[in-house]
């Protein structure tokens, strides 16, 4: 597998931190794919945020200190330029498949 | 003044151990930052508790995982170094697989074998009894200091049973009695051998004896009916009647005596001795039986709160009372309490010879272990550069000792599991090879504590003298280079160590060889039928069990051989017969005591020791069909019947010992008196005939002296009164030994009192009857001769070890002028000696077990010189062998190439 070869947890996550724009923090990406019908643990996420991480396909920002999380930063993450080729390339092969397979499945 | 009010926080332990956890620069403090967030959502919707325990399962399912990570990361970087050299390790031993083999079959058996030998010694004498409450459970009979030879038991009489029983409440909760009988069991034309355990239902009840199917009997069910009841034990079950639930109600005959099948025994039943059904005591009549008559095998559940002594006093003291107001018996007898362990463990085999074939697995554990030293002094000697490229690349002491260790450990792992392979094996042959004979209580398992100690014991001792030449090097040498020390001290080794070790081994092997020798030539002689002294091939005996019928009194026995004898004369089947009995003629009293034997002149009765044991009641003809040729007079014949007088044949050798002072054929003539209770009977001596061996697993070679007496007029008393002696029919039947069958019809016509037990070739008797022997000397041999094979090995290894350790000083030697031939005898002459010395060692050594256990009463040894000195020969050519090839080698080096790879 490449480098910028993703599983499908890895592209709904890159989704959800696009969705939620410019405040994709963790919590928010759980919930976010919860909404959808997708629960995933917490391990799990942050597993897959440190792959995407290392992959360079996201990329983070630290928030202010705050009390109500007992003086942590919070992590808010944006997909990477690269991040974004990937998912539109992703993109763009599910819809040539999708054209191509719509004769079947409607 | 009010509490000020503090913002909901995470349980602050938790928090801090996941903090500690969670990796650094990684997600960590956004993690803890998001779990802080949910617990306030939570706390807010649901409350502390709740919050709490969800934070805490949060913690455990994020923290254990990175926790796990790190102590992975720690240990693997710890094993790193071990699973490096043990890579090492297993890359050198592969490039030696003889020296694997040699080790591990060396381990494997000594700890095998150890453990195989303590299993089975645990099983027979100290494993826990299979019954309820086993450790409260004593064997109570009647006893006499005197009267009752060491070692002997003489039992109970039903009558001191029943009033034991009556008056001891108090000290046991429970007795119980039994009686062993052989006798048959006839369910339809043929009549099967088998053994009755009779026992009173408080026996059955010790004994956990419950029924798979039916029921089991009561006291009650023995007296009174006219049928018996019989309970069958599983494996008889199975055997005779195909597992067929509806034998429950079946009749059946027992010793000719019609019983009804009430109950099958579980599988797992477990009787006093092995039996093939279980019978109800009939316990009427027991008030004013005879105290003399001791039957029965007494056993006693102590009751709470009573210890063995306390019983042995109080049944003592009981015995005592009733015996003294008995008329006729001999005073001074009474009863003792003893812990059924301990007469269990006494009536197995013989634990001298159980030491003995401890002692051999010792020995070859000791093999093994100093095998594996050698093995592994000279693997460090051909590691020394290895070792020393690692030292001088700055590996620490602890690093190289550590590369050294790993040898021996993964040697001994492999040794270890190869002796619970071997351990498994031999206790499951030895079960199935005494299935037979082992009594029912008798159980093996396997004690792996043992086999820890013994694999545990060779892996240190290996241990310890592969790491000599290095602990030296680590000791001594001050201004050398670490390297250089590792190098040379493991070249040149501990000498004196190596002398001991080669020495031991030696020493050892010459033991057990001549030992093991020693078995298999006692083997040889026992399987030599021609030297008992009889002709018997061809010959069957076919065994009659005459149940009660000596208790019948008069001459009841001499009436039924009559008939039986009268009957095979003309059985047109046989070229020749004879009839026969065992006679007992000793008594219950110590070796010296004097016996019921008078030689009619002689001051006193005989000795008991010197009474012939091994006497026969016989019918006419027993002379000619056993081959047995009369020296003077004549036989046992026609005439010697109720109406003459009576009549008797000695043994060569037992007339000797009756009467020193006459030849041989002056003995004829001569009489001799039998006195039992009030009433005597003289012998006169008709005839005396050569010698013989009686017993065919005797191997010392020494005759049997004998008193033959004339079936048809012996009194019933004389008989051998244990309940398992049958009546004998000696038969040739010209080739094909007519089965079971026709031998059943047969007697069935003739005598309906008897019922038939067995028809087997002499032959085939003798063979059976030296099976435990030969299966030691088939052990023995094979074990001897592996053993030799792996320290002929061993010693070979260490001598060239040695030879190859001197080849500096063989270049010295060479560089200054020394031809071959010097170096061979100097090196020679040292060898030489060690061996010489070690070979009188051993041999010394192998004289002393022999005379040590020959004391013991263990016929094993037979230390030969013959065997002594091949044994001594082959170890030698091993020693020269090994000795011949690493010196040719160190030879051929060119002496300056020799000193400069020091």
């Amino acid at each position: 597998m490449g480098r910028d070869s993703i599983g499908e947890l890895e592209h709904l996550i890159l989704l959800a931190i696009a969705a939620l724009g410019g405040d994709a923090s963790a919590l928010g990406i759980r919930r976010r794919l919860d909404d959808e019908g997708r629960g995933i643990t917490r391990g799990a996420l942050y597993r897959s945020l440190d792959r995407l991480g290392e992959k360079a396909l996201i990329t983070w920002g630290i928030d202010e200190p705050d009390a109500d999380r007992g003086g942590h930063a919070r992590r808010l993450y944006s997909l990477s330029a690269r991040g974004l080729d990937v998912v539109r390339e992703r993109r763009a092969t599910l819809e040539r498949l999708w054209a191509e397979a719509a004769e079947v499945i409607r | 003044m009010s509490a000020r009010h503090e913002a909901p926080r995470p349980p602050r332990r938790l928090e801090a151990w996941l903090t500690r956890r969670i990796p650094d620069g990684a997600a960590g403090p956004s993690v803890l930052g998001d779990l802080h967030e949910e617990y306030l959502e939570l706390h807010t919707a649901r409350g502390r508790r709740v919050a709490d325990a969800w934070y805490a399962g949060q913690v455990l399912g994020l923290g254990l995982p990175w926790a796990a990570g790190r102590v992975r990361t720690t240990v693997a970087g710890a094993a790193t170094g071990w699973m490096l050299d043990a890579k090492a390790s297993v890359r050198g031993l592969r490039r030696h697989p003889a020296l694997v083999l040699v080790a591990v079959i060396s381990l494997s058996l000594g700890s095998g074998l150890v453990t195989a030998a303590a299993t089975v010694t645990n099983g027979a004498w100290f494993a826990p009894l299979p019954w309820p409450a086993a450790e409260r459970l004593v064997d109570l009979e009647d006893w006499h200091p005197t009267e009752v030879c060491r070692g002997c038991s003489p039992g109970t009489s039903l009558r001191a049973f029943t009033e034991w029983r009556d008056e001891l409440g108090g000290v046991f909760d429970r007795v119980g009695a039994v009686d062993r009988r052989a006798t048959t069991l006839r369910t339809g034309d043929v009549p099967i051998e088998v053994v009755a355990s009779v026992m009173t239902a408080d026996m059955a009840e010790i004994l956990d004896l419950r029924p798979a199917i039916g029921r089991m009997f009561g006291d009650t069910d023995a007296d009174g009916a006219d049928r018996g009841v019989a309970v069958l034990t599983h494996g008889l079950w199975r055997r005779a009647f195909g597992e067929d639930p509806a034998v429950i109600g079946r009749e059946v005959e027992v010793g000719g005596v019609p019983h009804v099948v009430i109950g099958v025994l579980t599988e797992d039943a477990r009787p006093l001795s092995r039996s093939d059904l279980v019978l109800p005591l009939p316990l009427a009549g027991a008030g004013t039986a005879d105290y003399a008559d001791r039957s029965l095998w007494v056993v006693g559940r102590l009751a709470d709160g009573i210890d063995v002594s306390a019983a042995d006093d109080a049944v003592g003291g009981v015995a005592a009372r009733l015996f003294a107001e008995a008329p006729g018996l001999e005073p001074g007898w009474t009863a003792r309490a003893t812990p059924l362990r301990e007469v269990l463990a006494r009536s197995g085999a013989s634990p001298g010879a159980a030491g003995a074939m401890f002692a051999l697995c010792l020995i070859v554990l000791l093999v093994s272990a100093l095998n594996l030293a050698a093995l592994l002094m000279a693997r460090v000697t051909r590691r020394a550069h290895e070792l020393g490229v690692r030292t001088a690349l700055g590996a620490g002491r602890l690093r190289v000792a550590r590369a050294a260790v790993l040898d021996s450990l993964l040697l001994s792992a492999a040794g270890g599991l190869g002796g619970v392979l071997l351990t498994w094996t031999l206790r499951d042959a030895v079960v199935r090879a005494f299935s037979t004979e082992l009594p029912p209580w008798v159980s093996f398992p396997i004690d792996l504590r043992v086999l820890a100690v013994a694999v545990g014991g060779v892996a240190l001792t290996a241990l310890v003298t592969g790491l000599l030449p290095l602990v030296r090097s680590l000791a001594t040498g001050r201004g050398e280079t670490s390297a250089s020390r590792v190098v040379r001290t493991a070249r040149t080794g501990p000498g004196r160590a190596q002398d001991l070790l080669l020495g031991a081994q030696i020493v050892l092997g010459i033991v057990l060889v001549a030992g093991s020798v020693g078995s298999v030539r006692a083997f040889r002689t026992v399987s030599d039928f021609d030297r008992l002294g009889r002709r018997w091939e061809g010959l069957a005996n076919v065994t009659l069990s005459v149940g009660d019928l000596p208790a019948a009194g008069g001459t009841a026995i001499a009436s039924l051989a009559g008939r039986l004898d009268a009957a095979l004369a003309s059985h047109p089947g046989l070229e020749g017969h004879t009839v026969a009995r065992s006679l007992f003629l000793g008594s219950w009293g110590t070796e010296d005591a004097a016996s019921p034997v008078h030689v009619t002149g002689a001051p006193e009765p005989m000795r008991n020791d010197r009474v012939p044991r091994h006497s026969l009641a016989v019918g006419p003809g027993y002379f000619d069909l056993d081959g047995i040729p009369i020296l003077a007079g004549r036989g046992i014949a026609d005439t010697d019947d109720a109406g003459a007088s009576p009549a008797a044949v000695v043994s060569e050798d037992a007339a000797r010992a009756m009467w020193p002072d006459r030849a041989t054929p002056d003995v004829v003539g001569q009489s001799f008196a039998v006195t039992l209770g009030t009433t005597s009977t003289t012998f006169t001596v008709v005839g005396v005939s050569r010698p013989i061996i009686s017993r065919a697993w005797s191997e010392s070679g020494s005759t049997d002296p004998m008193i033959y007496t004339s079936i048809l007029q012996t009194p019933d008393g004389l008989f051998d009164g244990t309940p398992d002696s049958p009546l004998l029919l000696r038969v040739d039947p010209r080739g094909a030994t007519p089965g079971p069958e026709e031998w059943a019809a047969w007697l069935g016509e003739v005598a309906p009192d008897a019922a038939l037990t067995s028809v087997v070739e002499i032959e085939e008797i003798l063979r059976e009857s030296i099976r435990g022997l030969r299966l030691t000397g088939w052990v023995l041999g094979g074990l001897s001769a592996l053993v030799l094979a792996l320290l002929s090995i061993g010693i070979f290894g260490s001598v060239s070890y040695r030879v190859a350790s001197i080849r500096r000083e063989i270049g010295i030697r060479i560089a200054l002028g020394a031809d071959g031939g010097d170096v061979v005898r100097a090196v020679g002459a040292r060898l030489l000696r060690l061996v010489a010395l070690s070979t009188a060692l051993g041999a010394g050594a192998a004289f002393a077990a022999d005379r040590l256990l020959s004391a013991g009463g263990v016929p094993i040894g037979n230390a030969d010189p013959s065997v002594l000195v091949s044994v001594a020969v082959l170890i030698s050519a091993a020693a020269a062998v090994a000795c011949a090839l690493p010196l040719r080698t160190a030879l051929r080096i060119d002496p300056v190439r020799s000193l400069r790879m020091e």
